[in-house]
């Protein structure tokens, strides 16, 4: 065997340099696709494996979990047995990982007191210092999962480290605080904004808005700050705010931002003019129409046809002749409603 | 003599040199691509789309389907459309000069009627013959625009025409989409406050032998043919492998037809579908990032990586050999349109490594390997061959591509794993092991007359691809 392996050797070092170099390379894909393959198997059978180990502790601890949120006063003992053996349960990792799994599950399709239960439960367990854990991890996804638990078990005491992470460089995470903010606190969570340096996404104001939309009997914060935030983004946010909740009293605010100098800002603020029909604004409006840039007059125009009047009509006349279609259009169906038999045009004629 | 041996020395090193480049670029994209998908997978584990279903701050978008010759599939394929999971969309169906029964189909299916719309005529197009519209209030989604034939890039141009939305989606009428497939490909649009995102690419896949009922995917399944599952393995090394690795280095030169997402804005403004090529997917590309380095603005093209959308494959040679052919010219055609962006520092990446890459590695590589396979022929004949060398040479990028394609399936697994039934994964590596030596040397031949018909003029049209129907 060793003749045969110093034979394969001295072969190998007879070849030219090049041959060799390429010898390595197959050896090295051969071994590349050995272990390919044996990693596929390998993973494919440890995720079947997985998946009937979770089956059985999910079945195992769904059944006691429903009895326990569904047993009556009488039933004191069979809930602290159940209470015992889940407690007893939660030291080993895999268990703990499905009946925090199945919480937090339950509590999803959950309401009122039953999902108070769960709370409670969740405390009881001690399921909390693991969330808790979890949200100190120096792992991104491992925080955010953290985050997610307390937040879904409405564990308040967090408001500290979860405004730390408002600023955090990592987009996901401070989303993720962002909205756990809103979930835990509410219109009080909102002063995120006031230290926020990084801009919202558009996204991510979509999530928040739905958040804020779910806020029962609370009065809605002052957002006149907001309005002249540092923060672009800030500004925008704050602008759907007051459209969302029809915060007409700041037509004045509105007004001025319309001169705001980003262009997004400036944008968001036309519209939600023209979704109030502040008529007040419809001076400074045609005044910025001239030197907007075309996808603003867009914006402009839609807002102004809101609020035209007969008066309006040698404006948006001369908008027939613009060169963006867009804005052509609205005109022409402004004008349609302003003067419905004296439009004759043939709007697909360039 | 001497000057055969020079030729020689030139080929041998230029061979060693170019295969050496294609070998390491495909390590560094593979490497990158697989970092990436996960990156992404892991990301978007956390996400939550509910948000977007029903807000009323969703942007709008506006499907574009063209259709040809659709009638056998086009009702069901307009009420898969019609259910996707999305508040603010459109579906507009242009219906481009059909010869069968296609609009008369949706007309009586859809009870729809002509309306007078105005059109932004920006683009040109073919003539527009009249546009429908449903009279019963369910399917007020639906727009049918009817229109004398002038081709696909024609047809999604007078779509593009009428939108007035803020995104435009461009499928291919046939493909399936997963009903969350719209929140998933608007989502980079409004992620970004850098740069401005202006279009988004999604992965293609394939659902030959997928159960899919009433236009929903139900069940996943490894397609019977061999000349499907080679093109499993393909796409899995397109489009998870590569295509992943471009979007990261923000380098994408194309986004698949079937389907991608677009800002209707800056479409429009850089001119629409060009209708004078068959490669018009990637030509809109190449031109809206040279529209927008022309005006300095920042932007980026993203792409997705789950599985959103899933197309009927060629299940035979003719029609696949037609498909690879179509690909070849306009990657050709697309490529000459735009050489001036070549090695042009004034376009950043897009000129100093997009366009290289693509013009050596997508438009010659085949070229070369075929003046390669001739090389070792004339040695063979001259009885100069050197079999030592020969055949490392052989083993080496035959084990590479069987790396390579060890990798997809492998990022596959660790992702999004469709293919989960017993014995999928040693079909897909059978399919790795023999397709260097069959479907490639298919696939070479058809670029190879993809090539031959671009230069003698030969065209193709859309809607040469005979289909059987997905579900059916």
């Amino acid at each position: 065997m060793q003749e045969y392996y110093n034979d394969l050797i001295s072969i190998y070092l007879s070849l030219p340099l090049l041959i060799q170099v390429i010898w390595v390379v197959i050896f090295i894909e051969i071994l590349l696709i050995l272990s390919s393959f044996i990693n596929l198997n390998l993973i494919r059978r440890r995720y079947q494996y997985k998946i009937i180990e979770q089956q059985k502790l999910t079945d195992k601890y769904q059944e006691i979990l429903i009895n326990y949120i569904y047993f009556t006063e009488d039933e004191i003992e069979e809930k602290n047995k159940s209470t015992k053996l889940l407690k007893i349960a939660v030291k080993n990792k895999s268990d703990r990982k499905v009946i925090q799994d199945l919480i937090l599950t339950l509590h999803n399709d959950l309401t009122g007191e039953l999902a108070v239960f769960l709370e409670t439960l969740y405390y009881d367990l001690g399921l909390v210092q693991y969330s808790l854990k979890k949200m100190n991890s120096p792992v991104w996804f491992i925080k955010i999962k953290g985050i997610r638990e307390v937040t879904q078990m409405k564990v308040k005491d967090v408001y500290t480290e979860t405004l730390m992470l408002i600023n955090h460089k990592n987009q996901l995470l401070r989303s993720e605080a962002q909205l756990t903010m809103v979930k835990l606190y509410q219109f009080e969570g909102l002063k995120f904004l006031d230290t926020l340096q990084f801009p919202i996404t558009e996204w991510q104001q979509i999530l928040l808005i739905e958040e804020i939309q779910s806020i029962r009997n609370c009065e809605v914060p002052d957002l006149t700050n907001w309005l002249y935030s540092k923060n672009d983004s800030v500004i925008c946010f704050s602008l759907k705010l007051v459209k969302l909740f029809n915060q007409i009293q700041m037509k004045e605010d509105l007004i001025k931002l319309v001169q705001h100098p980003s262009e997004k800002v400036r944008r968001t603020a036309i519209d939600i003019l023209g979704y109030f029909r502040i008529s007040e604004a419809k001076t400074i409006l045609k005044q910025i129409f001239k030197k907007s840039v075309a996808e603003t007059q867009l914006f402009i125009i839609q807002a102004l046809s809101q609020l035209s009047d007969k008066k309006d009509i040698p404006f948006f006349e001369k908008q027939l002749n613009s060169s963006d279609f867009d804005i052509k259009q609205v005109a022409y169906d402004t004008l349609k409603d302003l003067k419905p038999f004296l439009v004759t045009i043939n709007l697909n004629k360039e | 003599m001497i000057s055969d041996l020079y030729a020689y020395l030139f080929l041998y090193y230029f061979f060693l040199i170019f295969s050496t480049i294609v070998i390491t670029s495909y390590i560094i994209l593979g490497i990158v691509s697989i970092f990436e998908t996960i990156s992404y997978f892991r990301r978007n584990s956390f996400v939550s789309y509910k948000s977007i279903l029903a807000s009323p701050f969703s942007p709008s978008i506006s499907i574009l389907a063209p259709c040809y010759n659709e009638g056998l599939n086009i009702v069901d394929n307009v009420r898969s459309l019609m259910s996707l999971h999305y508040v603010n969309y459109q579906v507009i169906i242009i219906n481009d000069g059909s010869k069968d029964d296609s609009l008369e189909r949706l007309i009586k299916v859809y009870n729809l009627e002509t309306v007078k719309y105005p059109i932004n005529p920006k683009i040109k197009t073919a003539q527009i013959r009249g546009i429908y519209k449903s009279k019963n209030p369910v399917f007020e989604k639906l727009i049918v625009i009817d229109k004398e034939n002038g081709g696909k890039a024609d047809a999604l141009n007078a779509g593009l025409n009428f939108s007035n939305s803020e995104y435009v989606a461009c499928i291919d009428v046939d493909c399936m989409l997963i009903e969350d497939a719209l929140q998933k490909m608007v989502k980079p649009f409004l992620e970004r406050t850098d740069k401005k995102v202006i279009a988004t690419g999604g992965v293609i896949r394939i659902a030959n032998n997928c159960r899919i009922e009433n236009g929903k995917l139900m069940e996943v399944n490894m397609p019977k043919k061999l000349i499907e599952r080679y093109q499993i393995i393909e796409y899995l090394r397109s489009f998870l492998l590569g295509r992943m690795a471009w979007s990261r280095l923000n380098g994408l030169l194309i986004i698949s037809g079937a389907f991608g997402m677009f800002d209707r804005r800056v479409m429009i403004d850089a001119g629409g579908y060009d209708v004078n090529t068959v490669g018009e997917d990637m030509e809109i590309i190449v031109r809206m990032r040279k529209f927008m380095q022309d005006n300095n603005r920042k932007y980026k093209i993203a792409y997705i990586p789950d599985p959103l959308c899933w197309t009927e494959a060629p299940d035979n040679l003719k029609t696949l050999q037609l498909q690879r052919n179509r690909w070849t010219r306009g990657t050709i055609e697309t490529l000459r349109k735009h050489r001036k962006l070549f090695m042009n520092p004034k376009y950043g990446y897009l000129g100093m490594l997009s366009y290289p890459y693509w013009l050596i590695y997508e438009r010659l590589a085949p070229i070369v390997e075929v003046i390669g396979l001739l090389f070792l022929g004339y040695l063979y004949y001259l009885g100069a061959l050197n079999w030592l060398y020969a055949w490392s040479f052989i083993i080496v990028a035959y084990l590479f591509s069987i790396t390579f394609s060890m990798a997809a399936i492998l990022s596959e697994e660790l992702t999004y794993r469709q293919y989960t039934k017993k014995g999928d994964a040693l079909k897909l590596l059978v399919v790795a092991l023999i397709e260097p030596f069959t479907f490639h040397i298919f696939t070479l031949y058809s670029a190879l007359r993809g090539n031959f018909d671009y230069y003698t003029k030969k065209k193709g049209k859309w809607g040469d691809m005979v289909r059987k129907g997905l579900g059916s």
